[in-house]
């Protein structure tokens, strides 16, 4: 579609936005049971009003839909794209008329960072938020995990025209099942199990610390959801540095490494083919990279005498390097503790395993293991070519459920995406430092943000400047959807003013 | 024995294995890499220590 887009055009991707609209307007119930359920009639009406947007708005946007749509790659990118705003709007809602946020553009940049699975919040005295709102912010990211996409094809889109396109637009590209309906059911699904599994473990770990059966069930619930998600979401201003527990948090790195996974791998494992896991190349990836920016991080902080004991540098260091490396953001310590006591070396590493990121097809950010395993496996065929002799030919392949061809065009998809990624991270930088935060602090910041990862040094803040906000409140976006779906948008608004189609 | 015949499919006790199974492998690695971390923290608090001697 390089031609000016045609009326149909616009009313398939805005009807394709609608359903994906009517699905988060579904998922309002789960934080309005809650509501009801504690008597938290102010939040009720609150979520209300979002609930009842955003099934206005869908069934209206889902009735543009044309009798003989004939939806291609354009249009599935571009709704994908489209919808993941028009989320945030709707999400925003509840935020806004609780009177936790201070603007639009704060609550707007909570359900960005909560869909996108950032973690980065603008939300003013979160201790006292109601517990509807924790859940309706916990629910948004774990939505957001999944793909707010993946919702719409699990239960409006099914098999429809179109609904592959959109799936791929939301950076998943693993196909369990030959039909994609099946595939996001089965992520779905797959979610549902360790749901089950995550929030029972998390309540016990609760009750082991001396929480209340309710309180513990809650926020065993919520910081689930966070973990699974890599979200890093916390019911309490302090994270999970609230609840002093060695046990909640090595509860909490089973679950949000489990949820870095990818989706094709865990529905491997759960379907009896164990072996998969030591072959899979993106957990080979992953061990690596973290094995040697742990270890990293690890000297410098045993070095410079930041954390003097095992156990302390176990619980601080390797706690935040593993929750960066899957993008998760659970935190344990407050975000200036990273300026003040961690070393530029530590750091360094940090900015490295947020970049990296967790699996492809999964709740994670980042780069992903799979592209880093691409390249690597790239460079040791392009040596390996060069040390052979001419006449001589090797298989160029690579593992991760199940074995696939390592072409030029692979590699080259790998890298594109992997150097916007640093292109991004940059801008984020740049945009930090003009906003007058130094290099080291705008460099972690931004790297959270591109990687949609949640650690803070202590840049985000209520008190930023408006325009960095902004700034990163389009990079978790453009982050989340690995860009290609971004980049339709922007081809698709720039053909609107191009010839119109013979 | 025919070769290539497809396995059969689970009932609702072996996919509740399986599923078990699946999730166990996961904790599994989770656990590898703490104990990796643990070993990291040992050897690098001891360099580090060593580092500070006078």
């Amino acid at each position: 579609m390089t031609a000016r887009p045609r009326l149909d055009d616009y009313r398939i991707i805005l009807a394709y936005s609608g359903r994906v609209a009517i699905g988060l307007g579904a998922v309002y119930a789960v934080p309005l049971a809650v509501a009801a359920l504690e008597g938290e009639w102010a939040a009720f009406v609150d979520l209300s009003i979002g609930c009842s947007a955003s099934l206005a708005l869908g069934a209206a946007l889902a009735s543009l839909m044309p009798r003989e749509a004939r939806p291609g790659w354009l249009h599935g990118m571009v709704a994908t794209a489209v919808s993941w705003l028009l989320e945030m709007f709707l999400a925003a809602i509840p935020y806004r008329l609780s009177g936790h946020y201070a603007s639009w553009l704060d609550s707007l940049f909570d359900a960005m960072s909560g869909f996108t699975t950032t973690g980065l919040t603008l939300v003013q005295d979160l201790d006292h938020l109601s517990r509807a709102l924790n859940t309706w912010r916990h629910v948004v990211t774990f939505v957001g995990g999944q793909g707010v996409v993946v919702l719409a094809l699990s239960f409006l889109v099914g098999g429809s025209r179109g609904g592959y396109e959109l799936y791929v637009g939301e950076a998943k590209d693993e196909r369990l099942f030959p039909r994609v309906a099946h595939t996001a059911k089965a992520i779905w699904k797959i979610s549902a199990v360790y749901l089950a599994v995550g929030v029972g473990a998390l309540w016990v770990a609760g009750l082991s610390i001396g929480l209340p059966a309710k309180e513990a069930f809650y926020h065993g619930a919520w910081v689930y959801m966070a973990a699974w998600s890599t979200g890093g979401f916390a019911p309490m201003s302090q994270n999970v540095g609230y609840y002093h527990s060695a046990v909640y948090e090595l509860v909490c790195v089973a679950f949000f490494l489990a949820g870095s996974l990818n989706f094709a791998l865990h529905h491997a494992l759960m379907t009896g083919n164990r072996r998969e896991l030591a072959r899979n190349a993106e957990v080979i990836s992953f061990t690596v990279t973290f094995a040697g920016l742990f270890t990293l991080a690890a000297w410098a902080l045993a070095g410079s005498g930041t954390y003097g004991g095992i156990a302390t540098l176990l619980r601080k260091g390797f706690y935040h390097v593993i929750s960066a490396h899957t993008t998760t953001g659970f935190m344990t310590v407050a975000a200036r503790q990273f300026a003040r006591e961690w070393t530029p070396l530590a750091l360094c590493a940090m900015i490295l395993a947020m970049m990296a990121g967790g699996s492809a097809c999964s709740t994670a950010g980042g780069v992903k293991g799979m592209r880093v395993a691409m390249l690597w496996l790239a460079i040791r065929n392009e040596v390996r070519a060069l040390l052979l002799p001419s006449h001589a030919s090797f298989r160029r392949r690579i593992h991760a459920s199940g074995d696939r061809d390592l072409g030029d065009g692979v590699v080259k998809g790998a890298a594109l995406v992997a150097l916007l990624y640093v292109a991004t991270w940059v801008l984020a930088t740049m945009a930090g430092v003009a906003a007058g935060y130094s290099p080291m602090d705008a460099a972690f910041e931004g790297a959270s943000v591109t990687g949609n990862v949640g650690l803070s040094i202590g840049v985000t803040a209520p008190g930023m400047p408006a325009a960095l906000k902004v700034v990163y409140l389009l990079v978790m976006w453009v982050g989340r959807l690995e860009f290609m779906a971004v980049l339709a948008l922007g081809r698709f608004v720039l053909s609107a003013f191009g010839r119109r189609r013979p | 024995m025919k070769s290539g015949s497809a396995r059969a499919a689970p009932g609702p006790g072996g996919r509740l294995r399986q599923a078990s199974s699946g999730i166990a492998t996961v904790l599994a690695y989770a656990a590898a890499l703490m104990a990796y971390g643990f070993a990291a923290c040992f050897l690098a608090g001891m360099a580090g220590w060593a580092g500070r001697l006078p």
